[in-house]
């Protein structure tokens, strides 16, 4: 398999980068799309399906190749990948049937692969990703392999879309389900961020709706923590609540990333980009250090060291949150990660980030680089 | 882009001094420093940033450390009061006796200290008692130590409520305090009641109490100035934890008072089940050992326990002493005798004044004094010398002792230990229950020899019963049998028991026996020699009534292979029985040529109330054997009554031939009276036959005359008057067959009164069948006696009909009472000629008044003879007799007359008067 990485500002310049990588007799069958939610998604589909290739696509909160970072433009990653040894499946949500949804289409692709695994994206808030990995688990078992990143929608937090050749939703999922017999996928999350202080509560909480830790509204929290002064809707920026998210504990496994991205000012409460139960232990936790950005790469190292020696596309989910935390070091951890395969790489900084958790469960990150490794085997 | 650097880059581009390739080496590093601007910016904001948070999260932990600190400072202090309250709690629980009290003060006192309690004074545990008017004080105080007093309750007013508010209540707190002059007042009360002063209080101006109630007391402190809030709050901890664990004291007590309580009750149990169950005075071996061993179970310090049994009408005891040395235990019992020494006139005098409990200690020589007399004169001299050393190297004695009803409980001591008070108080529960149990075995002894005497007594009963029921003499063996079975019955040990009857010197001996062997029930040998028989000999020339025997093995063997010989046919398995046994134990009892024994094979000689026993059943034994004789006396006399017997049923035979002859010789006479009273009717009769034979005859002759008249008629032709005539012939020919059929009658009649009676009762017209035979005698005395006359009457009862009679029978009984009536008028008549008229008149009445039948019917005949005379009425009824001259009556008409009237049910009555007549009146019943 052979992947290339194309970007551009406009339809016009991809259309080109597109013609020109085929100039050889490159043949992508399959597109994995990062796009500004400004980009028009129809035209950038309509290039790609006229090209007869299949697109898995999610808008971003920046996205990026290996060729660099950018914001409110266009990331393709194209695979020459046999048909035969993957499948495009789109749904959207209704009512909420979030685990219902996944179910289905774990049911499609067993119907095609006997051992699928999954690429996915998401797209819409209040979707409930964790329940979008408990319905594969429920079809497939709790060892499925899924990854994949929650589309964003360049941090303005209101509508993010994901789409394929001819349907997009802002409620919706986008999924490549691979025959993992053909084709290794290996996902690693690595977030780095400390937890500080003393461990808390959640003291009122509905799934992704945080109220109160210790019995005091989370947005004072982080106000207090954040050391913010004279707080008003008006001149509040959710990077501050972004910047000091919680550490969820988890029974098994390293605990996951959870911060508030929609505060609700009549309560002082805030919308995750996770669930997070009531009663479940909680830390705030601050910006991890800048070496943070080695240990990443150290991460990707050891995963290329232990499961996948070479890799023919990298994937990057990395949380906006991290973008907004590592400012314009951001870069030095998209550029090691790229090198530790040195593969063509595409990648998008996300709402949430699903994948299985160091020792754990699958889950859904929040503040994670969340890379993936893609190889024909 | 940093301004700076933009300008640095403007100039770059805008300097004509530089080559593009210097342009561009510089655009690039001014760039690269531009973009290290930005993240050191970045860097630096954002490490503001996390300053600040770190600052705030600092903050944070830095309150949250502090608030541990408090609280671990807290903690500690807690511990610490938890330490103290750990040592309140251990001195308490480790609390034995109320004293122990004080040393709970000192720690709460000490721990109150360490506790911060600068202003202590002293702690204090007051506890009350509901029946003393003081209670006490428990205290400790660096000043006096640890004390205890005895503080009135009403020794000061705020004392006084201090103790009504905290008595009895669970959670009640009391605090009152003294300044000034009170505290002087206060000071010199202390004093008064003996407490020591405190000389810190010469330097206070005021005392403090706190108190808190624990039920039946209060603990509580004094200080020297006033405490806070926390401090009582703590002292309350301590009241807390000490209530608890006081109260477990207090539990504890009652608990080990309950199992001290409970042992006791067990080991009285075992003494009063043990002196219960006791059967004979000798037990009082195992009572006392049991006595001694509970004692020592329940650490009463006894050297020995002894019980002395009164010996009625002595000053001595039977002693039963326990004791032990290193092989177990020591009983002895021995007569102890009264003899003038303190220690035994002290027993004497605990017995005659009833004391309930007495205790004395004597010195080394008073004990040796005593002992040794015992030791000299009493069985004790018996007891193992480590003991004998004992008592006599001992330094002192002391004697604890209660005398109960028939008997002294001791124990003693060789060191001379006194018994506490409590175990004194054991002690007098073990001498009453001991008095109790043995009571009643008395009561048992007695009831028991009662209930022995009445099973003695049935069961010579049974023998009496069934020596009584003796038939015959040779059910001896069944008597002998009944006394070998209640002797053992009465567990009285014999294998066997024997009668020896009709004991003659030199004689044959003959026994009875009864055992369980298959020997013979009887036994007759020859006298021979031996042990038993020499025994008996000389008992009976002593006139003994009694004597037992004793042989061993080969003794016995000589005896009863000699008896054995005597006695054929012996199974071979009782002649082994019988010299197999070990031994032979007889006891014999001997009466007037006659003897009972019992024995037995094992040896074992028998007891005094064995022996007695075996008399009383040998009284019995002499009784039936008294029977015993009668039987056999009687035996012979039925003997020789049987030979009278036969002799009897000879000459019974003979009488009854004779009897026979008699009879027969009877029958003949009552035919001749038959025959005779036929003879006395034959004349009437005859007459009576005359009358129609007279007609006969007379019609007869007028017939053959007709015939001829008849004839002539005829041949005259004259057949009118012919038939005429045979007309009258055959009338007259009816009159003939008429009195021939009369005549008929007649020798009918004569022929059935000869004839012997049919004995079967017929329907019988009596009125007929009397007014026949008065005729019939009246013809017939006139026949013979042409003379006889007399006027006959007859009063018949028409309505009588016929009645069920034998016609035969009662005709000859009216027969003969008519022709006695002819008789006697007629020899009236021939005495009395003139005047006279002689008459006998029969009536035939019914009436309803005889017996309960239907009736009876009575005929009477009555004459006006000269009567019976009263000499001869006694006889008219006996056989033979007669009043008529020799030859002219049997003597049986009258006398079978009576038996034939019997025989019909009825009664033949006479009812007569000298010169008047007689009234012979026959009731038959209908």
């Amino acid at each position: 398999m052979k992947a290339k990485s194309i970007k551009g500002k406009t339809t016009e310049e991809i259309k080109n980068v597109l013609k020109e990588s085929m100039s050889n007799g490159y043949k992508p069958t399959l597109a994995i799309v990062f796009i500004s939610v400004k980009q028009d998604r129809d035209t950038i589909c309509k290039i790609l399906t006229d090209e007869g290739i299949a697109i898995y696509g999610a808008t971003t909160n920046g996205e990026f190749t290996d060729q660099g970072i950018s914001a409110g433009e266009i990331a393709i990653l194209l695979l020459d990948i046999n048909p035969a040894f993957f499948s495009i499946l789109f749904s959207a949500f209704h009512e909420n049937n979030y685990r219902q949804t996944t179910q289905d289409i774990a049911k499609k692709a067993m119907e095609k692969f006997t051992h699928p695994c999954f690429l996915i994206a998401g797209s819409n808030l209040n979707t409930d990703a964790e329940e979008l990995l408990h319905g594969f688990e429920d079809i497939l078992g709790k060892q499925v392999n899924v990854t994949g990143g929650m589309a964003g929608d360049d941090t303005t937090f209101k509508e993010q879309f994901v789409f394929t050749n001819n349907k997009e939703s802002n409620n919706g999922i986008v999924a490549i389900a691979f025959n993992e017999d053909k084709i290794s996928i290996k996902g690693k999350a690595t977030h780095g961020w400390n937890a500080v202080g003393t461990e808390k509560t959640v003291t009122k909480s509905i799934g992704n709706h945080v109220y109160t830790i210790d019995d005091i509204p989370v947005l004072d929290m982080v106000i207090k923590y954040g050391g913010l002064k004279n707080v008003t809707p008006e001149n509040f920026a959710i990077e501050h609540s972004i910047t000091l998210p919680l550490q969820l504990q988890r029974e098994t496994g390293a605990p996951v990333m959870r911060a508030g991205l929609v505060v609700d000012w009549s309560d002082r409460s805030y919308y995750c980009s996770g669930s997070v139960p009531q009663g479940s232990k909680v830390r705030f936790s601050i910006a991890p250090d800048f070496d943070v950005i080695e240990k990443v790469i150290k991460g990707c190292e050891d995963l290329k060291a232990t499961e996948m020696p070479e890799a023919d596309a990298i994937l990057l989910f990395s949380c906006a949150g991290r973008l907004l935390s590592f400012g314009p070091l951001i870069g030095e951890e998209i550029e090691g990660i790229q090198k530790v395969w040195n593969a063509p790489m595409a990648g998008m900084f996300s709402n949430a980030e699903m994948a299985r958790a160091t020792n754990g469960n699958l889950e859904m990150h929040g503040l994670t680089a969340c890379c993936v490794a893609i190889k024909e085997k | 882009m940093n301004q700076h650097v933009q300008k640095i880059l403007d100039f770059i581009q805008q300097s004509e001094h530089l080559s593009a390739e210097e342009k561009t080496a510089l655009l690039k590093s001014a760039k690269d420093a531009d973009k290290e601007i930005e993240i050191a910016a970045f860097k630096l904001e954002r490490t503001e940033k996390v300053k600040r948070t770190t600052a705030i999260l600092l903050e944070e932990t830095i309150e949250e450390l502090e608030q541990k600190r408090k609280a671990v400072e807290a903690q500690n202090r807690e511990l610490e009061i938890e330490s103290s309250l750990e040592r309140v709690r251990t001195q308490a629980m480790s609390m034995s006796k109320p004293d122990d009290l004080m040393d709970i003060c000192q720690v709460v006192y000490t721990d109150l200290l360490l506790l911060g309690f600068d202003e202590l004074r002293n702690a204090m545990i007051n506890i009350y008692e509901d029946h003393k008017t003081y209670f006490l004080n428990y205290d400790y105080a660096p000043v006096a130590g640890k004390t205890v007093t005895q503080m009135p309750y009403n020794f000061h007013p705020l004392i006084e409520k201090q103790v009504r508010e905290t008595k009895n209540a669970h959670d009640a707190f009391n605090e009152f305090s003294f300044t000034g002059k009170e505290l002087k007042d206060f000071r010199e009360l202390r004093k008064k009641n003996g407490e020591l002063d405190d000389p810190k209080l010469e330097d206070s101006s005021s005392l403090h109490y706190y108190f808190y109630s624990i039920g039946t007391g209060s603990i509580g402190i004094s200080t020297y100035n006033p405490i806070s809030e926390n401090k009582l709050n703590l002292i309350k901890r301590f009241r807390n934890v000490f209530n608890l664990a006081y109260q477990r004291y207090i539990d504890i007590t009652k608990a080990l008072y309950q199992t001290r309580e409970a042992q006791i009750e067990l080991a009285l149990e075992r003494v009063r089940s043990r002196s219960i169950a006791m059967h004979k005075s000798d037990e009082l071996n195992e009572v006392v050992a049991i006595l001694f061993e509970k004692l020592k179970d329940l650490q009463i310090p006894v050297t020995a326990a002894s019980i002395g049994v009164y010996i009625d009408g002595s000053k001595d005891m039977h002693v039963y002493v326990c004791g032990e040395n290193e092989d177990g235990l020591v009983i002895s019992n021995y007569r102890f005798p009264h003899f003038n020494n303190k220690i035994s006139n002290d027993f004497d005098n605990a017995r005659e004044n009833k004391f309930g409990f007495l205790s004395h200690t004597y010195t080394r020589e008073e004990k040796n004094a005593f002992y040794e007399y015992l030791f000299e004169h009493t069985a004790i001299m018996q007891v193992p010398d480590d003991i004998r050393r004992m008592i006599f190297e001992s330094p002192a004695y002391t004697i604890s002792m209660a005398p109960v009803n028939h008997s002294i409980f001791a124990v003693n001591d060789f060191e001379g230990k006194v018994l506490a008070e409590n175990e004194v108080d054991i002690f007098k529960r073990f001498a009453r229950v001991f008095d109790q149990t043995y009571i009643r075995f008395l009561d048992l002894q007695k009831a028991e020899a009662q209930a022995r005497e009445a099973q003695i007594e049935t069961a010579l009963e049974r023998v009496r019963s069934r020596s009584m029921g003796m038939q015959k003499s040779e059910e001896l063996k069944e008597v002998i049998k009944i006394v070998y079975q209640q002797l053992r019955h009465l567990k009285i040990n014999l294998d066997h028991a024997g009668f020896v009857v009709d004991y003659t010197p030199g004689g044959d001996w003959h026994f009875w026996i009864a055992d369980e062997q298959d020997i013979p029930s009887k036994i007759t040998h020859p006298y021979f020699e031996s042990v038993w028989a020499i025994q008996f000999n000389e008992s009976r020339e002593k006139d003994a009534d009694f004597f037992t025997t004793h042989l061993n093995f080969e003794e016995k063997n000589i005896f009863y292979n000699k008896l054995l010989s005597y006695v054929p046919g012996l199974p071979e398995a009782s002649k082994k029985f019988y010299l197999n046994c070990p031994g032979l134990a007889a006891s014999t009892v001997l009466f007037e040529n006659v003897s009972l024994y019992i024995e037995n094979f094992s040896g074992t000689p028998y007891t005094d109330e064995e022996n007695t026993t075996l008399m009383r059943f040998g009284k019995v034994f002499q009784q039936t054997y008294t029977r015993f004789l009668d039987l056999q006396k009687a035996e012979a006399q039925a003997l020789r009554a049987e030979q009278d017997l036969i002799e009897i049923k000879i000459s019974r035979k003979k009488a009854e031939d004779a009897l026979n002859e008699l009879q027969a010789a009877q029958a003949q006479l009552i035919q001749s009276e038959k025959m005779a009273s036929l003879g006395e009717l034959t004349a009437g009769i005859a007459h009576e036959i005359q009358n129609p034979l007279n007609f006969v005859n007379n019609f007869s002759d007028l017939s053959a005359e007709l015939i001829d008249e008849m004839n002539e008629e005829i041949n005259k032709g004259n057949f009118e008057d012919a038939k005429q005539i045979a007309a009258d012939l055959k009338q007259n020919l009816e009159k003939i067959n008429h009195h021939g059929k009369r005549a008929g009658d007649i020798v009918k009649g004569m022929l059935q009164h000869s004839r012997s009676s049919s004995g079967v009762k017929e329907p019988t017209d009596i009125n007929a069948l009397a007014d026949e035979y008065l005729r019939l005698a009246y013809h017939g005395l006139r026949a013979k006696d042409k003379s006889f006359n007399a006027t006959m009457k007859t009063e018949f009862d028409e309505s009588i009909g016929n009645i069920n009679i034998i016609p035969q029978d009662i005709g000859r009984v009216i027969l003969n009472l008519i022709t006695n009536a002819f008789y006697v008028v007629d020899e009236k008549k021939k005495q009395q000629p003139e005047g006279y008229e002689p008459t006998v008149s029969v009536s035939i009445k019914r009436s309803l008044s005889f017996g309960e039948g239907r009736g009876e019917v009575s005929i009477t005949v009555k004459d006006n003879g000269n009567g019976i005379p009263q000499k001869v009425l006694d006889k008219i009824f006996q056989p033979f007799f007669t009043t008529k001259p020799t030859g002219q009556g049997t003597g049986l008409g009258l006398s079978l007359s009576y038996d034939i009237v019997k025989a019909h049910g009825g009664e033949l009555k006479v009812e007569t008067e000298e010169g008047e007549g007689s009234e012979f009146i026959i009731q038959l019943p209908l």
